[in-house]
């Protein structure tokens, strides 16, 4: 599998976590909710942990590009984080308007990051990258023993 | 590497917002005038009240927000980079409004140098924009179906905008001959060529993503956008030589297109991931329906020969489905662009030191509360209920409808111009807090 295929993959496999933690926190089952969520976190930091760790610095190396597309990534995913947090705090106070509106504004930035990475920037890496540089897969598969 | 360019931000805020906010205004214009002219306006299609209202929803809202739109979401959805985009957008908001506001004008006063005032102006801002965006759709690398989609509905706008300009011609000029036999090929470019293929290349992209569903199956997704312009092309045929069969045909597959297109969209929405039920999925929903009433009485004329109130598939395609569809986007893109730039400022200024504390960028519900948001829905969905009613029983429901709309407008109006005012304020605020 190359890297568009399996990081797109990824992707819609975060989504379904994130939905799973927003259908919760809409109904205000807090517990499941937070299950969920550390559920979603983890499976994004894992996503975002590869690419900053091991498919940028590929790419940089390979391209000598290190303040184009992989800097705007870098940026969007701290975005991201943030909004992370914002969601964390709300959870604990059992905030769901709250909650629920740092999830929406995640979930259109998550996706039009996922957007811009899987038309333009995971195509650029396949036609540049071996499949399997620096392992990758493999550390992401060990991700969760990290 | 060209590539590059297609990852940055979002055009400035002020682009696509000067197209979003003034949209409402015109469907509150409308509104007046259907309060001003009273339920004889609708005693048939062509009343030039009639034109002028048509002509205010479909140019000053829907063409006003939906180039507004374009201009934010291709470069996300196509990779495509608007060159100075804030220049672009004043070239092609300015014309399209005046242009908009005089050619309803010159219907209500009835001004024949104000049809070739708006002829000038509404042919510069379409033709404009035609041009650089079909040129950047070209050019993209993007090979989605939203893009060849996209690229139908350009050429639809830019057919349905020349017959436009022609009937207008017909109404300014003396010696010009007003071409009527026209009307019904430009009102098709213009809804079901534009309007249509335009929210199903967006729907194709924007529900999947939002709302988590599965993608629109790929066989619809190929071949949907063409059958739908080429059924146009047949009709448009029908036009100048007389085919019956033909037109039976062409129509026949129009209506399976729509009813193609709105239960497919209902299904994926019912089997969607999310089960949070947001307002923008309450409007995709009630646009799907009124898409699928139209094809019922676009079905019950052409096959039963049933005689329908004049004005109903006017309602149910421009407020029902186009205005619906629309009015539901925007409670995404304002509030989140709005997130994005307070976000995209806030570490600005962090990044030169400007400050060190963090401070907290409101959410998506802070910026345009959801109670807000499903609020006006319901105004709108009882002004498309009213307006319905009113096309079969004028004269008990004509005022209440019109009021209602207005309403409605009047509370979009208010909520994305809270949400622009909220923006300048935490804007400043962001920046004095050192």
């Amino acid at each position: 599998m190359n890297i568009k295929q399996f990081m797109a993959q990824d992707h819609r496999d975060c989504d379904l976590l994130f939905a799973k933690a927003e259908n919760a926190a809409a109904n205000d089952d807090w517990t499941a909710a937070s299950h969920a969520f550390t559920e979603f976190v983890h499976a994004m930091e894992r996503h975002l942990g590869v690419e900053e760790q091991e498919l940028f610095p590929a790419f940089e190396e390979e391209t000598g590009i290190l303040t184009g597309p992989t800097e705007m990534m870098r940026m969007e995913h701290e975005q991201m984080r943030t909004l992370f947090a914002e969601m964390k705090e709300a959870m604990e106070q059992q905030n769901s308007d709250d909650y629920l509106g740092a999830a929406e504004t995640l979930l259109i930035m998550m996706q039009q990051h996922n957007m811009k990475e899987e038309q333009i920037l995971y195509n650029m890496m396949d036609q540049r990258l071996p499949d399997e540089v620096n392992d990758w897969q493999k550390k992401f598969k060990g991700w969760n023993k990290k | 590497m060209r590539a590059d360019l297609s990852l940055q931000q979002a055009p400035p805020f002020s682009v696509p917002a000067r197209f979003l906010v003034s949209a409402p205004l015109f469907g509150l214009i409308a509104a007046l005038v259907l309060l001003w002219h009273g339920p004889e306006m609708v005693s048939h299609r062509w009343t030039p009240e009639i034109l002028a209202v048509t002509h205010f929803l479909t140019l000053g809202f829907l063409a006003m927000s939906m180039l507004g739109a374009m201009m934010q979401l291709m470069p996300v959805l196509m990779g495509m980079v608007i060159p100075r985009a804030v220049l672009f957008s004043s070239v092609i908001h300015t014309p399209l409004f005046l242009g908009s506001l005089s050619l309803g004008m010159a219907w209500l006063f009835q001004i024949n140098q104000l049809f070739i005032v708006a002829t000038v102006l509404l042919g510069f801002s379409l033709s404009a924009f035609i041009v650089v965006v079909s040129d950047r759709l070209l050019r993209s690398k993007n090979r989605h179906a939203t893009r060849s989609m996209m690229l139908l509905a350009l050429l639809a706008l830019f057919i349905t905008a020349s017959l436009g300009i022609y009937l207008s011609l017909g109404h300014g000029v003396q010696t010009f001959q007003l071409a009527r036999q026209l009307t019904g090929l430009h009102l098709s470019w213009g809804l079901i060529g534009w309007v249509l293929l335009l929210i199903i290349a967006v729907a194709y992209q924007v529900i999947p993503m939002f709302q988590i569903t599965d993608e629109y199956p790929v066989s619809h997704q190929r071949w949907m956008g063409w059958s739908v312009f080429a059924a146009l092309l047949c009709l448009s045929a029908t036009h100048i030589w007389s085919l019956p069969i033909v037109k039976i045909f062409a129509s026949t597959a129009l209506i399976a297109c729509l009813i193609i297109f709105s239960l497919t969209t209902l299904w994926i929405l019912h089997k969607r991931r999310r089960q949070l039920a947001d307002t923008t999925m309450r409007f995709w929903q009630l646009a799907m329906v009124s898409l699928l009433l139209l094809a019922m009485v676009w079905s019950a004329q052409a096959y039963i020969k049933i005689d329908m109130p004049a004005l109903l598939p006017g309602i149910l395609m421009i407020h029902g489905f186009a205005m619906t569809t629309v009015n539901g986007m925007m409670y995404k893109i304002i509030p989140f662009i709005i997130w994005l730039h307070l976000s995209v400022h806030n570490k600005n200024l962090r990044d030169k030191g400007e400050r060190e504390s963090q401070v907290k960028v409101p959410h998506m519900r802070k910026i345009i509360p959801e109670a807000a948001s499903l609020w006006q829905f319901r105004f709108h969905m009882s002004s498309l209920i009213l307006l319905i009613l009113a096309s079969v029983w004028p004269l008990l429901f004509f005022y209440p409808a019109a009021i209602i709309f207005a309403a409605a407008q009047l509370f979009l109006l208010f909520n994305l111009s809270k949400a622009v005012y909220f923006y300048n304020m935490k804007l400043a605020e962001l920046s004095s807090q050192y």
